[in-house]
């Protein structure tokens, strides 16, 4: 039942109804929460200007916004936005309507709890720059880059790789700048010896959890590490312009899974195995090339690679 | 060229296609390849990256919820017949309110054929669900390695600054599902992406695309990551604007929208495409239009 009280000309309602909208509901550490205070009061009065209080576990105000209009039966603040804490697990805070007066009528009313999860900030593990084929027993090199969900500087972290037995095969920390083109992604080159035993390989890298400051969770990624026999043959792509007649740099040449690019002089070498393959030979702006040959000892292959049709504009219809 | 005359009487709306289809990505006009100082430009914003037939090679395609759908190496070099369904069958057959397909199971299975993009056509809904069919924007995406071999210039004014919504680059693909969620176009995250690009890099260690048979595929692993818009130029459509004799528009329910009138590309059915077929409808249009009630 509703109730209002009259005091020395003023009535009181105080059974408002006081929520707050939450998102997102987990958040991690140290994130922004956006929140909407929503406020309605039994008899239908007007509540704009009034003011709602976010308010910790320990009571201390944290946030306070206004009501500013009615959506549905509650009056709504506009976007309140609260820091997260960086304690992870979950968190009880309260909303309350600060009591006010407005048209003779003083709204007070009963706080309510509302919960939230903090998390660890995510580590977007990437690896890239290995080569394609990687002779039995030989060191390779990869990159390894780790982004930080929330951006953090991630200078120093710790990063493991372990081969396909889970032994650690390398380790590093990540270097002081972010990679180039990129706003917050830390690399580290790695080294690691390959398997003496031809296959394919599944291998993983690994950062653990920290929590220096700002919690941030471990991070993993796999990728493949492909490992064949020692090379006996050499395939050598010399691609030129076939009208120019000038070398074309930039050319990729692929026999699976060995992979190349044309120098200066349009030469392409590769160190391959004896055996059958399809070469694909591709350049921008040019038409690719794809026949099958046979390496059965050293080869070399000259391409008149002949050029897309000129312009920006034909077209097909 | 009559039309033109009576447009001036005529308060209704013209909408006529034009076909194109150019190796471009990352802007939002297929056609006009402008820099800036030209008037276009104020509305296009970025020139665009030309990659060439040879680019499709770099780059793998996406829906709007991030799955590949196509051999992006045929994009440019398959001619023809790509279309859904394939065959003249839904040209004639009724028309069924609120079903985008409008062709029998029978039909598509009786004629299909991998290369007419049938598939293609398909995936472009994905994610949405009638009747509110959405087909969001076509992204390529790629990488620093592409970027490099290719030589592209992604800096103004091949690519729009400030930014436009077309054309995006970032230190993750997680990072870059999210941020096509900035293009005015784009109604979901691209939320298969990181899963379509894991399984093409593993196409890629293999040497074979068991998805698409694209013929040639690099990995696309090295950081920073983009997505550029593909503008997708109209050619012939069945999916078009439904039109009568007179070139009028009709409704989901048949009826003629007074005072619209479609032609050429812009209108569903038919198989000419081209200045023909739209100044055939902008004549009967034309015609029908001026006997109007203004």
């Amino acid at each position: 039942m509703v109730t209002g009280m009259a005091v020395q000309g003023i009535v009181t309602h105080d059974q408002t109804k006081c929520t707050v909208k939450v998102s997102p509901s987990e958040v991690e550490a140290g994130a922004d929460l956006s929140l909407e205070g929503r406020v309605s009061c039994p008899h239908g009065c007007d509540l704009t200007g009034l003011n709602v209080s976010i308010r910790s576990q320990d009571d201390a105000e944290l946030v306070m916004g206004e009501l500013t209009k009615l959506d549905g039966e509650a009056y709504v603040t506009n976007e309140l936005v609260l820091r997260a804490p960086l304690t992870l697990g979950q968190h009880i805070y309260r909303t309350a309507l600060v009591p006010g007066e407005k048209d003779g009528v003083r709204h007070a009313g009963n706080s309510t709890e509302f919960r939230f999860v903090v998390k660890a900030h995510a580590a977007h593990v990437n690896v890239w720059g290995l080569p394609s084929a990687i002779v039995t027993g030989e060191r390779f090199r990869l990159k390894v880059g780790i982004k930080c969900s929330a951006g953090c500087k991630l200078a120093g972290r710790e990063v493991s790789i372990f081969d396909q037995e889970g032994g650690q095969a390398g380790a590093g920390n990540l270097l002081a700048d972010p990679w180039p083109g990129t706003s917050a992604l830390y690399v580290v080159d790695l080294e690691a010896e390959a398997p003496r035993v031809v296959g394919d390989y599944k291998w993983k890298v690994e950062t653990p959890e920290s929590d220096s400051g700002v919690a941030h969770a471990a991070g993993s990624a796999t990728f493949p590490v492909k490992v064949v026999g020692p090379p006996d043959c050499e395939v050598t792509v010399k691609a030129f312009d076939s009208k120019k007649r000038t070398p074309i740099r930039g050319v990729h040449v692929l026999l699976h899974p060995y992979r190349a690019l044309t120098d200066d002089d349009g030469f392409a070498k590769v160190k391959a195995a004896k055996g059958t393959y399809k070469l694909h030979v591709s350049g921008f702006k040019y038409i690719a090339y794809h026949n099958t040959i046979d390496a059965a000892g050293d080869v070399t292959i000259r391409l008149d690679l002949t050029s897309e049709p000129e312009g920006d504009d034909y077209f097909r219809s | 060229m009559q039309g033109y005359k009576w447009l001036p009487r005529f308060t209704g709306v013209f909408l006529v296609g034009s076909p194109l289809l150019q190796n471009v990505l990352g802007t939002r006009a297929r056609w006009e390849a402008v820099f800036p100082g030209h008037p276009a430009f104020l509305f296009i914003h970025a020139r665009g990256l030309r990659i060439g037939n040879g680019g499709w090679e770099h780059v793998i395609t996406v829906n709007q919820v991030g799955k590949r759908f196509y051999n992006e190496s045929a994009i440019a070099t398959s001619f023809g017949n790509a279309r859904y369904p394939p065959g003249v069958d839904g040209t004639l057959k009724p028309f069924t309110p609120l079903d985008w397909r409008n062709s029998s199971i029978e039909h598509v299975r009786a004629t299909y054929n991998r290369g007419s993009a049938s598939d293609a056509a398909l995936a472009i809904n994905e994610g949405s669900q009638p009747p509110d069919y959405s087909s969001g924007p076509v992204w390529a995406i790629f990488d620093a390695a592409s970027v490099q071999r290719g030589g592209w210039p992604v800096r103004h004014p091949y690519i729009a600054d400030p930014p436009d919504g077309f054309f995006f680059k970032s230190d993750t693909l997680a990072e870059l599902a999210n941020l096509v969620m900035d293009n005015p176009y784009q109604k979901m995250p691209l939320e298969y992406l990181e899963e379509t690009v894991a399984r093409y890099n593993e196409f890629a260690d293999k040497g074979v695309d068991e998805d698409f048979e694209k013929p040639v595929l690099h990995r696309i692993d090295t950081p920073p990551f983009y997505a550029a818009i593909v503008p997708v130029a109209l050619n012939d459509s069945y999916g078009g604007l439904r039109i009568n004799g007179k070139a009028q528009v009709v409704d989901l329910q048949g009826e003629v929208i007074p005072g619209l009138y479609a032609g050429g590309e812009a209108s569903g059915g038919g198989r000419q495409h081209g200045i023909g077929r739209a100044t055939v409808h902008g004549y009967i249009a034309g015609t029908n239009a001026v006997d109007e009630p203004a």
